[in-house]
Protein backbone atom coordinates (compact mmCIF):
# COMPACT_ATOMS: atom_id res chain seq x y z
CA UNK A 1 0.00 0.00 0.00
CA UNK A 2 1.15 3.52 -0.79
CA UNK A 3 -0.19 6.41 1.23
CA UNK A 4 0.57 10.01 0.33
CA UNK A 5 -0.79 13.43 1.04
CA UNK A 6 -2.58 15.01 -1.89
CA UNK A 7 -4.41 18.27 -2.38
CA UNK A 8 -7.64 16.30 -2.16
CA UNK A 9 -6.86 14.58 1.14
CA UNK A 10 -4.95 11.33 1.22
CA UNK A 11 -4.06 9.38 -1.86
CA UNK A 12 -3.90 5.59 -1.46
CA UNK A 13 -2.78 2.89 -3.85
CA UNK A 14 -3.67 -0.62 -2.72
CA UNK A 15 -2.87 -4.06 -3.99
CA UNK A 16 -5.65 -6.56 -4.57
CA UNK A 17 -4.43 -8.81 -1.78
CA UNK A 18 -4.59 -5.86 0.64
CA UNK A 19 -8.19 -5.15 -0.33
CA UNK A 20 -9.05 -8.82 0.24
CA UNK A 21 -7.35 -8.76 3.65
CA UNK A 22 -9.34 -5.66 4.67
CA UNK A 23 -12.58 -7.23 3.39
CA UNK A 24 -11.87 -10.42 5.31
CA UNK A 25 -11.06 -8.53 8.52
CA UNK A 26 -14.18 -6.38 8.09
CA UNK A 27 -16.30 -9.53 7.84
CA UNK A 28 -14.77 -10.87 11.06
CA UNK A 29 -15.29 -7.56 12.81
CA UNK A 30 -18.93 -7.39 11.68
CA UNK A 31 -19.41 -10.92 12.93
CA UNK A 32 -18.27 -9.78 16.33
CA UNK A 33 -19.89 -6.36 16.63
CA UNK A 34 -23.23 -6.78 14.84
CA UNK A 35 -25.87 -6.74 17.60
CA UNK A 36 -27.58 -10.05 18.29
CA UNK A 37 -30.99 -9.42 16.77
CA UNK A 38 -32.59 -12.49 18.36
CA UNK A 39 -32.58 -10.84 21.76
CA UNK A 40 -33.31 -7.29 20.73
CA UNK A 41 -35.84 -5.40 22.71
CA UNK A 42 -39.18 -5.75 20.96
CA UNK A 43 -39.99 -2.13 21.75
CA UNK A 44 -39.53 -0.41 18.36
CA UNK A 45 -38.91 2.95 19.97
CA UNK A 46 -36.13 1.49 22.13
CA UNK A 47 -34.62 -0.03 18.99
CA UNK A 48 -34.83 3.25 17.17
CA UNK A 49 -32.97 5.20 19.83
CA UNK A 50 -30.44 2.46 20.39
CA UNK A 51 -31.52 1.26 23.82
CA UNK A 52 -31.10 -2.40 24.64
CA UNK A 53 -32.48 -3.29 28.05
CA UNK A 54 -31.12 -6.83 27.71
CA UNK A 55 -27.50 -5.74 27.28
CA UNK A 56 -25.14 -7.42 29.71
CA UNK A 57 -21.44 -7.08 30.36
CA UNK A 58 -19.67 -9.00 27.56
CA UNK A 59 -17.56 -12.03 28.41
CA UNK A 60 -15.46 -11.81 25.23
CA UNK A 61 -12.34 -9.72 26.03
CA UNK A 62 -12.53 -8.00 22.62
CA UNK A 63 -16.09 -6.81 23.27
CA UNK A 64 -15.13 -5.78 26.81
CA UNK A 65 -12.37 -3.69 25.29
CA UNK A 66 -14.58 -2.15 22.58
CA UNK A 67 -17.40 -1.44 25.07
CA UNK A 68 -15.75 -0.97 28.48
CA UNK A 69 -17.48 -0.28 31.78
CA UNK A 70 -18.08 3.45 32.16
CA UNK A 71 -18.08 3.52 35.97
CA UNK A 72 -14.95 1.84 37.33
CA UNK A 73 -16.37 1.17 40.80
CA UNK A 74 -20.07 0.89 40.08
CA UNK A 75 -21.19 -2.22 38.17
CA UNK A 76 -24.85 -1.22 38.41
CA UNK A 77 -24.34 2.24 36.90
CA UNK A 78 -22.04 0.68 34.29
CA UNK A 79 -24.75 -1.76 33.27
CA UNK A 80 -27.32 0.99 32.96
CA UNK A 81 -24.89 3.07 30.88
CA UNK A 82 -24.27 0.01 28.69
CA UNK A 83 -28.00 -0.47 28.09
CA UNK A 84 -28.28 3.08 26.85
CA UNK A 85 -25.08 3.23 24.77
CA UNK A 86 -23.70 -0.13 23.64
CA UNK A 87 -26.27 -0.77 20.96
CA UNK A 88 -25.70 2.65 19.36
CA UNK A 89 -21.93 2.13 19.50
CA UNK A 90 -22.29 -1.27 17.83
CA UNK A 91 -24.61 0.13 15.16
CA UNK A 92 -22.19 2.99 14.44
CA UNK A 93 -19.24 0.60 14.17
CA UNK A 94 -21.17 -1.73 11.84
CA UNK A 95 -22.31 1.14 9.62
CA UNK A 96 -18.76 2.48 9.47
CA UNK A 97 -17.36 -0.92 8.46
CA UNK A 98 -20.03 -1.13 5.74
CA UNK A 99 -19.08 2.31 4.44
CA UNK A 100 -15.39 1.35 4.36
CA UNK A 101 -16.24 -1.85 2.46
CA UNK A 102 -18.01 0.33 -0.07
CA UNK A 103 -15.05 2.73 -0.31
CA UNK A 104 -12.44 0.02 -0.88
CA UNK A 105 -14.63 -1.70 -3.47
CA UNK A 106 -14.40 1.35 -5.71
CA UNK A 107 -10.91 0.68 -6.97
CA UNK A 108 -7.30 0.14 -6.00
CA UNK A 109 -6.55 3.85 -6.12
CA UNK A 110 -8.45 6.00 -3.67
CA UNK A 111 -8.72 9.62 -2.59
CA UNK A 112 -9.84 9.83 1.02
CA UNK A 113 -11.29 13.10 2.23
CA UNK A 114 -12.97 14.22 5.45
CA UNK A 115 -15.67 11.67 6.36
CA UNK A 116 -14.10 8.88 4.32
CA UNK A 117 -10.77 9.50 6.01
CA UNK A 118 -12.50 9.50 9.45
CA UNK A 119 -14.26 6.26 8.58
CA UNK A 120 -11.08 4.54 7.44
CA UNK A 121 -9.06 5.63 10.49
CA UNK A 122 -11.87 4.60 12.88
CA UNK A 123 -12.39 1.29 11.11
CA UNK A 124 -8.67 0.51 11.32
CA UNK A 125 -8.80 1.36 15.02
CA UNK A 126 -11.62 -1.14 15.57
CA UNK A 127 -9.59 -3.80 13.73
CA UNK A 128 -6.46 -3.06 15.74
CA UNK A 129 -8.35 -3.11 19.05
CA UNK A 130 -9.96 -6.44 18.16
CA UNK A 131 -6.79 -8.08 16.86
CA UNK A 132 -4.52 -6.51 19.49
CA UNK A 133 -6.79 -7.70 22.31
CA UNK A 134 -6.87 -11.22 20.84
CA UNK A 135 -3.07 -11.20 20.62
CA UNK A 136 -2.91 -9.87 24.20
CA UNK A 137 -0.67 -7.00 23.13
CA UNK A 138 0.53 -5.59 26.41
CA UNK A 139 3.51 -3.46 25.42
CA UNK A 140 4.70 -1.79 22.30
CA UNK A 141 5.00 -4.21 19.43
CA UNK A 142 8.78 -3.81 19.24
CA UNK A 143 9.10 -5.67 22.52
CA UNK A 144 7.06 -8.58 21.29
CA UNK A 145 9.13 -9.88 18.39
CA UNK A 146 8.06 -13.47 17.87
CA UNK A 147 9.87 -16.47 16.53
CA UNK A 148 8.89 -17.17 12.91
CA UNK A 149 7.64 -20.59 13.98
CA UNK A 150 5.25 -19.10 16.50
CA UNK A 151 1.70 -19.70 15.18
CA UNK A 152 0.79 -16.14 16.14
CA UNK A 153 3.54 -14.55 14.10
CA UNK A 154 1.37 -14.09 10.97
CA UNK A 155 -1.25 -12.29 13.06
CA UNK A 156 1.43 -10.10 14.62
CA UNK A 157 2.59 -9.19 11.12
CA UNK A 158 -0.98 -8.35 10.20
CA UNK A 159 -1.37 -6.22 13.33
CA UNK A 160 1.89 -4.45 12.48
CA UNK A 161 0.65 -3.74 8.95
CA UNK A 162 -2.67 -2.31 10.22
CA UNK A 163 -0.71 -0.14 12.65
CA UNK A 164 1.47 1.16 9.83
CA UNK A 165 -1.54 1.95 7.62
CA UNK A 166 -3.35 3.79 10.42
CA UNK A 167 -0.23 5.71 11.43
CA UNK A 168 0.41 6.78 7.83
CA UNK A 169 -3.20 7.87 7.29
CA UNK A 170 -3.02 10.06 10.39
CA UNK A 171 0.40 11.45 9.56
CA UNK A 172 -0.49 12.29 5.95
CA UNK A 173 -4.08 13.29 6.52
CA UNK A 174 -4.29 14.97 9.88
CA UNK A 175 -1.16 15.80 11.82
CA UNK A 176 0.82 17.09 8.86
CA UNK A 177 2.31 20.57 9.08
CA UNK A 178 1.04 22.90 6.39
CA UNK B 1 -24.82 47.33 27.48
CA UNK B 2 -24.23 48.63 30.99
CA UNK B 3 -21.37 47.04 32.79
CA UNK B 4 -21.59 45.86 36.36
CA UNK B 5 -19.61 48.16 38.58
CA UNK B 6 -18.53 46.78 41.91
CA UNK B 7 -16.31 49.63 43.01
CA UNK B 8 -18.86 50.97 45.47
CA UNK B 9 -19.15 47.72 47.38
CA UNK B 10 -16.71 47.42 50.22
CA UNK B 11 -16.66 43.78 51.15
CA UNK B 12 -14.30 44.35 54.02
CA UNK B 13 -16.74 46.74 55.65
CA UNK B 14 -19.40 44.06 56.15
CA UNK B 15 -19.18 42.78 59.71
CA UNK B 16 -18.78 39.01 59.57
CA UNK B 17 -21.18 38.41 62.47
CA UNK B 18 -24.06 39.74 60.37
CA UNK B 19 -23.46 37.34 57.47
CA UNK B 20 -26.21 34.76 57.12
CA UNK B 21 -25.23 31.20 57.89
CA UNK B 22 -25.24 29.08 54.78
CA UNK B 23 -25.45 25.33 54.91
CA UNK B 24 -22.73 24.67 52.35
CA UNK B 25 -23.01 20.94 52.88
CA UNK B 26 -26.43 20.92 51.27
CA UNK B 27 -25.32 21.09 47.67
CA UNK B 28 -21.85 19.62 47.65
CA UNK B 29 -22.95 16.17 46.51
CA UNK B 30 -24.79 17.44 43.44
CA UNK B 31 -22.45 20.33 42.68
CA UNK B 32 -19.22 18.38 42.72
CA UNK B 33 -18.22 18.10 39.08
CA UNK B 34 -17.76 14.84 37.25
CA UNK B 35 -14.66 13.96 35.28
CA UNK B 36 -14.04 11.97 32.15
CA UNK B 37 -10.80 10.01 32.45
CA UNK B 38 -9.01 8.41 29.51
CA UNK B 39 -6.77 5.48 30.41
CA UNK B 40 -3.58 4.37 28.71
CA UNK B 41 -3.76 1.24 26.63
CA UNK B 42 -1.12 -0.53 24.56
CA UNK B 43 -3.04 -0.50 21.28
CA UNK B 44 -4.26 3.03 20.54
CA UNK B 45 -1.59 5.05 18.76
CA UNK B 46 -0.36 8.28 20.32
CA UNK B 47 -1.16 10.13 17.09
CA UNK B 48 -4.67 8.63 17.06
CA UNK B 49 -5.38 9.67 20.66
CA UNK B 50 -4.21 13.20 19.83
CA UNK B 51 -6.49 13.24 16.77
CA UNK B 52 -9.48 12.15 18.90
CA UNK B 53 -8.90 14.93 21.45
CA UNK B 54 -8.67 17.52 18.67
CA UNK B 55 -11.58 16.16 16.66
CA UNK B 56 -14.08 15.58 19.47
CA UNK B 57 -13.18 18.13 22.14
CA UNK B 58 -11.91 20.70 19.62
CA UNK B 59 -8.81 21.14 21.77
CA UNK B 60 -5.78 22.87 20.27
CA UNK B 61 -3.06 20.64 18.86
CA UNK B 62 -0.86 21.62 21.82
CA UNK B 63 -3.44 20.82 24.49
CA UNK B 64 -4.41 17.56 22.79
CA UNK B 65 -0.77 16.45 22.58
CA UNK B 66 -0.23 17.41 26.22
CA UNK B 67 -3.22 15.34 27.35
CA UNK B 68 -2.15 12.44 25.18
CA UNK B 69 1.33 12.48 26.79
CA UNK B 70 -0.26 12.60 30.24
CA UNK B 71 -2.31 9.50 29.36
CA UNK B 72 0.79 7.80 27.98
CA UNK B 73 3.17 8.69 30.83
CA UNK B 74 0.89 8.72 33.87
CA UNK B 75 -1.45 5.97 32.73
CA UNK B 76 -4.47 8.23 32.64
CA UNK B 77 -5.65 11.82 32.30
CA UNK B 78 -8.79 13.79 33.04
CA UNK B 79 -9.86 15.07 29.64
CA UNK B 80 -13.11 16.86 30.48
CA UNK B 81 -15.15 18.05 33.46
CA UNK B 82 -18.83 18.85 33.83
CA UNK B 83 -22.19 17.46 34.86
CA UNK B 84 -22.81 13.74 35.03
CA UNK B 85 -24.91 13.88 31.84
CA UNK B 86 -22.19 15.76 29.96
CA UNK B 87 -19.55 13.29 31.11
CA UNK B 88 -21.69 10.31 30.12
CA UNK B 89 -21.91 11.86 26.66
CA UNK B 90 -18.12 12.35 26.53
CA UNK B 91 -17.41 8.81 27.75
CA UNK B 92 -19.78 7.32 25.16
CA UNK B 93 -18.03 9.43 22.50
CA UNK B 94 -14.60 8.24 23.66
CA UNK B 95 -15.86 4.64 23.47
CA UNK B 96 -17.10 5.29 19.94
CA UNK B 97 -13.51 6.22 19.04
CA UNK B 98 -12.20 3.12 20.80
CA UNK B 99 -10.57 4.98 23.68
CA UNK B 100 -10.81 3.43 27.13
CA UNK B 101 -12.69 6.07 29.15
CA UNK B 102 -14.57 6.18 32.45
CA UNK B 103 -16.39 8.82 34.47
CA UNK B 104 -16.29 9.57 38.18
CA UNK B 105 -16.97 12.34 40.61
CA UNK B 106 -14.08 14.70 41.20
Amino acid sequence: MEIDRSDKGVHIVMEEIEVRILQDLAAQLLNLTTPDTSEIDSDPLAQMVGIDMHATKPTDPVLSRLYPDAYPDDPEASLEFRRFTERSLRDASVERADRVLQIISEGLELQLMNEQWNDMVGFLNDLRLALGTRLEITQSLENQELDDNDPRSALFDLYGWLTWVQEMLIEKGFLHED
Amino acid sequence: MQQCSCKNVHVTSIPTETLPTVDWEFDTETDRPWNTTVWDDPINLMSYVTYVFINYFKYSKEKAAQLMLLVHNEGRAVVSTGTREEMERDVAAMHSYGLWATLAKD
